[in-house]
């Protein structure tokens, strides 16, 4: 256990520069893009009421009222929040070969630890868990803020004040409802199966770790058997309609497909690092 | 420890960010009104079994829910626990699925595919019948005995269809009957066609006894084509008379403009296997107007004038009711109706404002007259809308 | 006791150990002598588990390679087992906080004979410190045995002097040493025991001591003979 937790701390430790950077850029660029936005917002209006003398009612009545979810779908938010997915999807992948290439060898000191090797891969796992849920964190501290920010910039009838789970439950644009999850049970579904991706990717990425070439298509083969085993219930479902399970059913055997695949990529991960990996 | 503080801060920010959002969310009171029903005439036991659904929402802050208003109160749907709200079945399923588990299984959640009494449940379907399949699955359940048959029939000249949809389905004696809509391949050059397809199924047999078809849409005339749709309320499971359906005739391009020249009726009798083409122009006139079946009467709703009127067919005498009903508050255009045991429930609304009345049709009397009211008067301001689209008449 | 039984492995269709047997004493020093590509990292990749074999088995002091063994083993590569980035002084920290067998007095000691600091960063350091630094990670854990990869290969001959000396000092003393190598000569007066690898398998196993005292041969003699054949 402690040796665990010192290999999530070495493992964090080591792509938290870029992970900083992505944090401050995703800061820097949405407080950047709520000031612009709401200031264009501003001139909008200002034009129109002193050089038109369009009355406000009306002004607000073609443009609408300005508020966070409009800055939402802008690149300001779009981009860093994008840039950031990639780079935690990238370094799922670099987290593993970063130990093989290179001049270093440290897949060598990593396998040598005296502690469970699968500990190794659990602690890979945790430090991108954390970098995931910690950027999100960040996200939702930051979404208030921002809120905040745009009350100084915009008068009160020009705008319309949301909480959180009110941006993300009525405006429920996409990648905001994917990561903030308004219902606690659908962030355990939205993450769970997200951490198990992680697991299956990691075994596949072991599986070509092993067996090289051959393990290439191993690992194919094992993503694309642990997606169809999870997915069963509900592939059945969508090819024969026999709506034989009720949802709740289906629901309940999607969580047990879940735990058994995360289990089962688990097991062999533990089994290959153990006895097939090879440095 | 200190070593460890990029660690320790990242979990501090996930357990603070993730835990205050959603012990928020789990605390939260739902910031949206509280409707109830105010009694204005008569006995607010009338519409204890009564619940409408509707959405509330604000024009300018794009913010709107469902919810359910029962007497006991309102519940929005983000009040209801998540797992209800991503499994969400109407009234009647729930009902059937928690009573008959095993039988339901499978069985799809569309009521036009059941049949109800008191002493059996019966099922055909598929709901949407489409190639290659070209047969029904029925299935019977005995209440009583739980004992349950099953079996398929193949339906004839089931290839000339695109897709099948059913639409109603009964039992009497023991015979099994399905309308059902058909909808024609046409060659490429002209339109499909639909066909209102009647299949009595003979439940000793277990054989399609005969296949009818009672209304199409084509017209004969090039120029014109029929528009059918069901009176006959769709979420009914119980034991109906007649089948009713419109016919619009319209002028013009089936999927571009066309235009309603004259309005039709045709009922459909269960018992005698007779469909009944009925004259009803002189009373209520071309345009379609909102109506109900209910036993051997179909009820027309005028709520343009004034007051409300209630005019009443039953297609078995030819005979015409008209019940004039006297309300304290102004009548609003649009409705929803329920019939239940008599008693004629109706929400008569539009986007603010709604009346509840409930009716006693034996005795053509208003029995309750009420309205949605907000539970706190000060919430009542701003752009607002109430939609109401659904209501039920739960059992007891 | 290290004992290698029957060892086979084969990467693709290439077999590359075919049935390797050998023991490796505590308080000796074993050489794995063989050209390059005979299987000798191979062999050592197999005694810490870094790598699968096809079949045999392999005994630490009787036992199963286990995870509680890299307390009583270790293996020092020849590339340096740290990341670059890191100091000196970080890549002890690291050994410190995994290891319990690990002998910080000992850490500081051999810092001070190689003339390292700690606050060098690993990318930035010469051939013959970056090979220091790796042998000082794997000197300084008290551990039974002791593995090195050809430790004296492309490093100046300074350094080379400075880790031969290591060898006959009480760092290495009464610990069970398998090293590898290509070539004998700077070696050999080390070394207590030989084992002669060819074409995958093992063509002689002899303790230096007693063919030098019984058959006044040097250990190049004796690979002169073993290979002419």
């Amino acid at each position: 256990m402690k040796n665990y937790v010192k290999l999530v701390d070495f493992e964090l430790k080591r792509f938290i520069k870029i992970y900083f950077v992505l944090i401050g850029m995703t800061i820097v660029l949405q407080i950047v893009g709520v000031i612009l936005e709401s200031r264009q917002y501003l001139d909008k209006a200002t034009e129109a009421m002193y050089e038109y003398s369009v009355p406000l009612m009306e002004f607000v009545g073609q443009n609408g009222k300005f508020g966070l979810h409009r800055v939402l779908e802008t690149g300001y938010f779009m981009i860093p929040i994008g840039l950031s997915v990639a780079a935690l999807i990238f370094y799922c992948f670099f987290i593993w070969y970063r130990d093989w290439f290179g001049k270093n060898t440290f897949v060598y000191r990593l396998l040598m630890l005296p502690t469970a090797r699968l500990n190794v891969l659990l602690a890979k796992a945790s430090a991108i868990f954390l970098m995931v849920l910690g950027l999100v964190g960040i996200q939702l501290i930051l979404l208030p803020i921002e809120s905040t920010i745009l009350q100084w910039i915009v008068p009160l009838d020009l705008r319309i004040d949301m909480s959180v789970s009110e941006l993300v439950g009525q405006f429920g644009y996409g990648y905001l409802g994917l990561i903030i999850p308004n219902s606690f049970i659908q962030f355990l579904i939205n993450y769970g199966i997200g951490f198990m991706h992680v697991f299956i990717l990691f075994t596949a990425i072991l599986f070509e770790r092993s067996f090289r070439l051959r393990g290439i298509v191993y690992g194919v083969i094992y993503y694309i058997a642990a997606q169809v085993l999870f997915l069963f219930p509900i592939m059945i479902e969508v090819f024969f309609e026999t709506g034989y399970l009720y949802p709740i059913e289906i629901f309940i055997l999607e969580i047990i497909l879940g735990l058994l695949v995360i289990g089962l990529s688990l097991w062999i991960s533990n089994y290959l690092l153990n006895r097939k990996v090879t440095v | 420890m200190l070593r460890y503080w990029k660690l320790i801060v990242i979990t501090a920010i996930i357990v603070f960010s993730f835990g205050t959002y959603y012990v928020q969310n789990a605390l939260a009171k739902s910031e949206y009104p509280e409707f109830v029903f105010k009694t204005i005439n008569g006995d607010e036991a009338e519409i204890e079994s009564l619940m409408v659904t509707g959405e509330y929402g604000v024009n300018e802050e794009g913010l709107s829910e469902h919810f359910n208003l029962t007497s006991e109160g309102t519940v929005y749907r983000e009040e209801r626990s998540y797992l209800d709200q991503l499994f969400y079945r109407s009234t009647l399923i729930e009902r059937l699925q928690s009573d008959y588990r095993s039988f339901m299984r499978g069985k799809g959640e569309s009521s036009t595919t059941l049949f109800e009494n008191n002493e059996l449940l019966a099922f055909v379907g598929p709901y949407s019948l489409d190639e290659p399949d070209d047969s029904f699955d029925v299935e019977l359940l005995d209440k009583r005995t739980k004992e349950r048959t099953a079996f398929q029939v193949t339906l004839p000249n089931a290839k000339e269809y695109s897709f099948i949809n059913i639409q109603d389905v009964q039992v009497s004696h023991d015979k099994l009957i399905v309308i059902s809509r058909n909808i024609k391949r046409g060659s490429p050059s002209e339109s499909d066609s639909e066909e209102i397809h009647v299949y009595q199924i003979d439940l000793t047999n277990q054989k399609i006894n005969s296949d009818e078809v009672i209304l199409t849409s084509d017209s004969g005339s090039p120029a014109e084509w029929i528009h059918i749709s069901e009176i006959n309320s769709h979420s009914h499971i119980g034991q109906e008379n007649y089948f009713v359906f419109q016919l619009g005739y319209m002028k013009g391009e089936q999927y571009g403009s066309s235009v309603r020249d004259r309005t039709e009726y045709v009922a459909y009798h269960y018992e005698t296997n007779e469909t009944i083409e009925l004259d009803l122009s002189e009373e209520v006139g071309a345009d379609p107007t909102f109506s109900k079946v209910y036993k051997d009467s179909i009820y027309f709703f005028d709520t343009e004038a004034n007051n409300l009127q209630i005019k009443a067919y039953n297609i078995r005498n030819d005979e015409w009711i008209l019940i004039e009903l006297q309300t304290t508050e102004e009548v609003h255009p649009a409705n929803l109706v329920e019939i239940k045991n008599d008693m004629l429930y109706m929400a008569n609304f539009n986007d603010k404002q709604t009346n509840i009345y409930a009716l006693n049709l034996e005795m053509e009397e208003l029995v309750y007259e009420g309205k949605i009211e907000f539970a706190n008067p000060k919430d009542e301001q701003g752009d607002y809308y109430l939609n109401l689209y659904d209501m039920v008449i739960e059992n007891e | 006791m290290i004992e290698v039984k029957d060892i086979s492995k084969n990467f693709g269709r290439k077999k590359v150990l075919k049935g390797v047997s050998f023991t490796a004493n505590k308080g000796e020093i074993t050489c794995l002598i063989g050209i390059n590509g005979v299987g000798k990292t191979t062999i050592m990749n197999a005694i810490m588990n870094l790598t699968p074999i096809k079949s045999g088995e392999i005994l630490i002091d009787g036992e199963k390679l286990s995870k509680k063994t890299f307390e009583k083993i270790t293996f020092i590569p020849d590339a340096i087992t740290m990341l670059p980035q890191m100091t000196i002084g970080e890549a002890l920290q690291f050994m410190k906080d995994f290891y319990e067998s690990w002998n910080s007095e000992r850490a500081n000691e051999l810092l001070t004979f190689f003339r390292l600091k700690e606050e060098e960063k690993i990318s930035s350091l010469s051939k013959g410190n970056t090979a220091k630094v790796n042998l000082l990670l794997g000197l300084a854990l008290d551990v039974d045995y002791l593995l090195m990869d050809e430790p004296f290969t492309g490093i100046d001959i300074f350094s080379r002097e400075q880790i031969a000396e290591v060898f006959t000092s009480h760092l290495v003393e009464d610990r069970g040493v398998i090293i590898t190598t290509h070539e004998i000569n700077d070696i050999e007066h080390l070394i207590d025991k030989v084992v002669l690898l060819d074409e995958g398998v093992v063509r002689k196993e002899f303790h230096t001591e007693e063919v030098r005292e019984n058959e006044g041969k040097s250990v190049v003699d004796v690979m002169r003979e073993v290979y002419k054949q």
